[in-house]
């Protein structure tokens, strides 16, 4: 009876010491200098050396509290950012294949956090066996974001993997498949919270530079043997966007809040942590519908086409699509405007080379046969040549065109560029012709389509292997009606109707 | 007399707090959060003996190392430590009922611990195979 007295207090008392001296030890391990990593300045490549994968591969331990947050970037491209994104596997065996092991560290620094330097230095393109391995393919996981501890260079430069990771101070239990220690380890992290949150949150996560540090890539010299050529820079872009210049940055985009019940929700509401951005064809692969809906819903009405002028072909001058005299048998040419209204950097952006971005325009007559029509894809789902795109090709040493397979390590020149930067529009014509007998009035459907890479580059990713059709999604649409000869009325009146597209193609 | 707690126990604690910390990414294997469209995924794959034997192909090269040829979880890397048949018998979701191949898909294309994403490794269809394949294992309950 005496024992039974004195068991709740002496259990009060040993929980309370354990407790106690597993947040000292939480409190001493984190003022100590923990393990760090740093990045080579020279080359700008993250140096993970030394880490210890497994210290922050656990995402699914997050996921056992943030349930929302974790489900969010299970299906994002960070995720699928390594081996496991069949895009990046690819280009990575050819690169080691290529160009050696040092090229393929420049990549992994941002693409593979959790595959330390020193493995990749011994890898050969023929070691399957780490192709296979988890660390391979477990892509930019909760902790190697935060745990992220400083970013940019000396220069105080932010791109190419210019950050510095060290190694999590997990609280006690926290990976332990025992209940009991399980919910030991969550009262412990209830108790201090404050110390969990000071290992995975530092106040430089919302800013843009930030998300530079890897979204930011200008390939050094002793990658591909020439020059440092800049591929992309976002950064730089939305530094000069209307956007920036409003106080906006990359999260309030890319990062939108939404509702949740998450143990991290402010005022009810998290950052999302899927990451929306236009990577339409990782969705596909992986039959992730919602997370497609999403995407297209994201880029549906990011720009906007607007009809600026119209001219008869031997006129000289465009003019207002109200005053133009369209006769039946003319050749015309059409004025559109680009407008990139809502995209805080150029479009299209990253990976500029292989992301298509065209416009599709069909001229039809009052019974909606199609008289014409530019930007169709052909049998095999290819962009014509002569298609408008909006992008960016870059030239190797020879001058020959490289695509996504080979322009990190292979570009050396802008052979073309036709990107639309932050607030501003490109102007593009095209021409068409009013057949004889055309039956009035026209109509010209003029859409911006986007697609995640070329269906040729996925034949060459995926050696032929079938895979579901890559979808085009219609960004911004533009429907003008044009008056023909007999049929316009005594005043020369023009309608035009803007037309909005939903990501499923419903007209609004 | 009320026991005293000995230094040494509470050091042992705290001892055994640190190296759990460390313990391997397998332990959570359990916490798949597979979201609720992911049952809705529909199989474009029908079970043919040809498809049959192309998925006992892909199986073999990549899962049964852990998982086991007949998916008991006796593979030579002894990882797993259970069926993969009794898996099918787990829902994701409060009120389902067994696995559908679009929630197994789905676990095939993310991955979890130390079972890597698949979703770079096979294409669509690949996993669409092992799905079928998976469900096509004897029961745990046959010689």
């Amino acid at each position: 009876m005496e024992s039974q007295q004195q068991k709740p207090a002496c259990g009060r008392h040993f929980i309370f010491t354990v407790l106690a001296l597993s947040c000292l030890l939480i409190l001493l391990i984190h003022t100590s200098s923990a393990t760090q990593t740093s990045f080579d300045d020279s080359l700008l490549v993250t140096q993970n050396s030394g880490i210890d994968s497994e210290m922050f591969g656990a995402s699914e331990y997050c996921g056992l509290c943030h349930t929302d947050i974790y489900q969010q970037w299970n299906a994002s491209s960070h995720h699928f950012s390594s081996f496991n994104n069949p895009i990046y596997r690819k280009v990575a065996i050819n690169t080691l294949r290529q160009k050696g092991t040092a090229a393929l560290q420049f990549c992994s620094g941002c693409h593979d956090p959790l595959v330390p330097p020193e493995r990749i230095a011994t890898l050969k393109d023929t070691d399957t066996q780490a192709f296979v391995s988890w660390e391979f393919n477990a892509g930019i996981t909760c902790l190697s974001c935060h745990r992220i501890v400083a970013i940019g260079d000396a220069d105080g430069n932010f791109a190419n993997g210019s950050f510095r990771l060290e190694e999590p101070t997990l609280h006690p239990f926290a990976l332990s498949q025992d209940p009991k220690l399980q919910e030991t380890h969550k009262l412990l992290l209830q108790l201090t919270p404050f110390l969990h949150t000071a290992v995975v949150d530092k106040p430089f996560y919302a800013s843009s530079e930030y998300c530079a540090s890897c979204h930011t890539l200008t390939v050094p010299a002793a990658i591909n043997g020439a020059h440092a050529v800049e591929i992309f820079d976002e950064y730089g872009q939305w530094r000069s966007s209307p956007q920036s210049k409003r106080g906006q940055g990359c999260i309030d985009c890319h990062m939108r809040e939404q509702p949740s019940n998450d143990p991290a929700a402010k005022d009810g509401r998290i950052k999302s942590h899927s990451f929306a951005a236009g990577h339409t064809a990782l969705a596909v692969f992986n039959r992730d519908f919602p997370h497609l809906q999403q995407a297209q819903a994201f880029l549906t009405d990011s720009l906007e086409l607007s009809a600026v002028g119209i001219r008869i072909r031997n006129d000289s001058k465009f003019v207002d699509l109200d005053e133009i005299d369209l006769r039946a048998g003319d050749r015309a040419e059409l004025a559109l405007a680009v407008s990139n209204t809502s995209v805080g950097h150029n479009f299209p952006a990253g990976t500029a080379d292989s992301n298509q971005a065209w416009l599709r325009l069909i001229m039809r007559d009052a019974q909606g046969n199609v008289l014409q029509s530019d930007g169709e894809l052909n049998q095999q789902g290819q962009l014509p040549p002569d298609a408008i795109r909006f992008g960016v090709t870059f030239a190797d040493k020879n001058g020959n065109p490289t695509n996504r397979g080979n322009t990190t390590t292979e570009a050396i020149y802008t052979a073309q560029n036709s990107v639309i930067a932050a607030g501003d529009s490109i102007m593009v014509h095209w021409p068409f012709t009013v057949p004889a007998d055309v039956l009035a009035p026209l109509t010209l459907e003029i859409t911006l389509n986007w697609r995640k890479y070329s269906p040729e580059f996925i034949d060459w990713v995926f050696d032929g292997r079938p895979v579901p059709d890559l979808p085009v999604t219609p960004i911004a649409q533009l429907t003008l009606t044009l008056p023909v000869g007999p049929m316009r009325a005594e005043k020369n009146t023009f309608l035009s109707t803007q037309t909005k597209v939903t990501a499923t193609g419903e007209r609004k | 007399m009320k026991p005293q707690l000995r230094p040494i126990s509470a050091i042992g604690w705290v001892v055994v707090a640190a190296v759990s910390a460390s313990f391997t990414l397998s332990a959570l294997a359990g916490n798949w959060n597979v979201p609720m469209a992911a049952r809705d995924i529909k199989n474009p794959v029908p079970g043919t003996t040809q498809t049959a034997h192309q998925g006992t192909r892909i199986y073999s090269a990549h899962c049964a190392d852990c998982h086991g040829e007949d998916g008991r979880g006796n593979g030579s890397q002894q990882r797993v430590e259970y069926s993969l048949q009794s898996i099918l018998k787990v829902p994701s979701q409060p009120g389902n009922t067994l696995l559908s191949d679009g929630e197994l898909y789905w676990k095939i294309t993310h991955g979890i611990g130390k079972m890597p994403s698949f979703a770079g490794i096979l294409t669509d269809r690949e996993r669409w195979l092992m799905v079928n394949h998976i469900r096509n294992l004897p029961d745990d309950e046959s010689p």
